[in-house]
């Protein structure tokens, strides 16, 4: 595993802009989990009637 | 002393809350955590030290009582009786804004009494355990706690100060004498 | 045949563990800055004290064991698990002369709470307490979870080969960058550009929801301090139940999965490789527990029909299904309410969440995605062998960060790992059951020290037993440091008895 240097200077608005795009794709993992939790919910909703 | 102080202000208050609402149930937050679903739904009245904050949203304010020993006895502020206790309540923000003062390490707040129906899984917030209040009564108005400098404290303090500074200089003076010697 | 240790080994442990110390007094500026802002001078004298303490302890360290030699890896694992104990012992100084605490004891515990982020408190009158306390103690949890050793590392040793053995010894053993230091400022990277973002987000929830910018403010930062770290302290009594607010709950799940990632992993994803969170043992063994720990605490709660509102079911449920999962430890509900309103199969989903844990190197507690998902290919890799012909090559493959094949010994480390968090989960149990507990609560909360998650049913009080604050108080330290340090502790003193 490595990175380049590169990505470590934080000042530079490319890497900037893909340390953000990284926290989205981190966000959409929460949000998958929280749709199966809906979906294990509604599953127990269904059937419990 | 102090002890019998406590116990008589929180004899009165007590008395002072049954006296008043006879016909309403005023169970304390460890009743109402503990038998949730017993107190479901029912109107009940609930005492306690507003802390922290009242948080308005719309016309509408979450407030929070705590109706723990540090809440409900007066110069309680330096001892010891556990975890706090208390529960969320919302209520008109008109109601809310009657507070004063809340609780924080400054302040002891107003000691409120709020009348409603308590949640043990509120629809509205969430799932929350909450009141619902339609009546606010201030029953005793907070005060400023003044926490007086130790002396005692502040001589360590400045002790340690003087013992850090005395090591910090030995210890540059051993590197010095380290970097001369070949 | 055990050597004892030399003077000179002495020396380097005592050297680097009083660095850190140092390092623990120099993070006490910002509680004391804050008191001193906020006009509490009670406090500001109660951190002149605790610095110096730390300080004082560093310096004669560094007077009393100068030596120029590198720490080697056994040194690097004794520092390691010495340096919690004794800051755990000195940092707690503060938290003392705070006066909310009933022992030293439950000061100490408060402080190895906030250094493993765990999240359990002892503390007493919390919503009385200064903001100086509450910085510190929200700081540790940030400075625990990025481990005092990064800290150490990042800006007290010089060299870069005698830092390895030290951020191994501390339990996180990826590589991000082939030097070690600048592994430890792509962690500090991370953090901060977090930091930067969640706290603002956080603030403008806050103000949203009706508190002062100033509060706001102090919440916002603590809360992400906390939440980040997957400590989970709070500032006031009722932990994230005060907030009631759904935009609050979301962004604090948010922070805290995200603190939950391996630093391997956030590295991978924000240097354009977005796939590997697709692809990475730790996510898919994640995905699948939370889904089964969902699975169990919705029946819990569906069976015992506590929330009658589908919404109301799923925020109460995820958040904290995924607090335990990711051993944060805020809770929107009381604890006791685990016990009387969720009752048993609900309480054991979450004690199953939180067993299992979040991921390997990151701030999250338990036996870790990894090692579930290494078992679950070995038990793969055995069932196969078992249905091929005898002579064949039976080949499982595993990918964390780069497809690896998967060979014996590493399911053979990663089950006795998980059998030694089980051992300390039975043993916190046991000594519960002991004092009087029940079983399924003394159970939750064994599981919540071990794993250190924090959530609580209740069992941990000021009023719990000595002899059960300081089972989990060594459960929480073993736990963060997953073992090694602690048994290269317990081996070095015993060479120091019986060795020659």
């Amino acid at each position: 595993m490595n990175g380049n240097g590169d990505y470590l200077d934080f000042r530079r608005w490319r890497n900037i802009a893909s340390y953000l795009a990284g926290i989205g794709v981190e966000i959409l993992f929460t949000l998958l989990l929280a749709g199966i939790g809906m979906l294990i919910l509604a599953g127990f909703w269904i059937v419990g009637g | 002393m102090r002890s019998i102080t406590i116990l008589v202000c929180m004899l009165a208050a007590a008395f002072s809350c049954s006296a008043q609402t006879a016909e309403t149930p005023s169970p304390g937050s460890t009743a109402l955590v503990e038998d949730a679903k017993d107190w479901d739904g029912r109107t009940v009245s609930f005492t306690g030290e507003a802390i922290g904050e009242a948080m308005r949203r719309g016309n509408m304010a979450w407030i929070h009582l705590n109706d723990d020993a540090y809440g409900l006895a007066q110069g309680a502020e330096a001892g010891l009786f556990g975890f706090n206790s208390g529960i969320g309540v919302w209520v008109d923000a008109r109601l809310a804004s009657r507070i004063a003062l809340f609780g924080d390490y400054t302040r002891h707040g107003d000691v409120v009494e709020v009348t409603g129906i308590f949640h043990a899984a509120c629809p509205l917030h969430g799932g929350d355990m909450d009141i619902h209040a339609d009546s606010l009564r201030i029953m005793r108005g907070g005060y400023e706690v003044a926490w007086p400098i130790d002396r005692s404290r502040l001589i360590a303090a400045g002790v340690m100060v003087a013992l850090t500074a005395f090591l910090f200089l030995v210890r540059a003076i051993l590197r010095r004498r380290g970097k001369k010697d070949p | 045949m055990l050597l004892r240790p030399r003077a000179g080994d002495l020396k380097v442990i005592g050297l680097y563990t009083g660095r850190i110390i140092l390092g623990v007094g120099l993070l006490m500026a910002v509680p004391l800055a804050t008191a001193l802002v906020a006009a509490e001078w009670g406090p500001a004298i109660d951190f002149v004290i605790g610095m110096c303490a730390c300080l004082a302890f560093g310096l004669l360290a560094e007077i009393g064991c100068r030596t120029s030699r590198e720490p080697t890896w056994t040194h690097g694992l004794v520092v390691a698990g010495f340096s919690w104990l004794a800051a755990t012992a000195i940092g707690a100084i503060p938290h003392w002369l705070s006066g909310h605490y009933g022992s030293y004891l439950d000061a100490m515990f408060d402080l190895m709470s906030g250094y493993t982020t765990t999240g359990l408190i002892l503390i007493q009158d919390l919503d009385h307490v200064s903001h100086a306390l509450n910085m510190w103690r929200h700081l540790l949890t940030y400075a625990g979870g990025q481990g005092i050793i990064v800290i150490a590392l990042t800006f007290l040793v010089g060299g870069a080969s005698g830092a390895y053995p030290l951020y191994v010894g501390e339990g996180k053993d990826e590589r991000l960058l082939p030097n070690v230091i600048r592994t430890a400022r792509a962690i500090w990277l991370v953090s901060l550009v977090y930091l930067a973002v969640g706290t603002p987000i956080l603030w403008l929830i806050a103000v949203a929801n009706g508190q002062s910018a100033a509060r706001g403010f102090l919440h916002a930062l603590w809360i992400f301090m906390a939440a980040w770290s997957t400590g989970g302290f709070a500032p006031q009594s009722y932990n994230t139940y005060y907030y009631h607010s759904l935009p609050f709950e979301l962004a604090t799940v948010i922070i805290f999965v995200a603190g939950s990632l391996n630093f391997a992993l956030h590295w991978a994803v924000w240097t354009g490789r977005r796939g590997e969170i697709r692809r990475n043992i730790e996510t898919l063994s994640f995905t699948v527990t939370i889904a089964i720990a969902m699975l169990v605490t919705t029946a819990g709660l569906m069976k015992l029909g506590v929330y009658p509102d589908f919404l109301a079911s799923l925020r109460k449920m995820f958040y904290q299904v995924a607090s335990g999962h990711t051993t944060t430890g805020f809770a929107t509900i009381y604890s006791r309410s685990f016990v009387r309103q969720w009752g048993p199969l609900a309480m054991l989903g979450i004690t199953l969440a939180m067993a299992v844990g979040g991921s390997a190197c990151s701030t999250a507690g338990g036996f870790k995605g990894i090692r579930m998902g290494l078992v679950f290919k070995g038990l793969v890799l055995g069932v196969r062998r078992a249905l091929s012909p005898e002579r064949a090559h039976v080949v499982v493959k595993w990918h964390h960060l780069r497809t690896r094949v998967l060979d014996e010994s590493t399911v053979f480390s990663a089950m006795l790992v998980v059998i030694c968090y089980v051992a300390i989960y039975a043993l916190g149990t046991l000594v519960g059951v002991l004092c009087g507990y029940p079983l399924t609560e003394a159970l939750f909360d064994a599981v919540s020290a071990g794993s250190n998650s924090g959530l609580s049913c209740g069992v941990t009080s000021p009023a719990m037993p000595a002899l059960l604050k300081a089972v989990y108080l060594l459960s929480m330290w073993a736990g963060r440091l997953e073992f090694m340090s602690v048994f290269a502790l317990g081996g070095y003193l015993i060479s120091i008895v019986r060795g020659r």
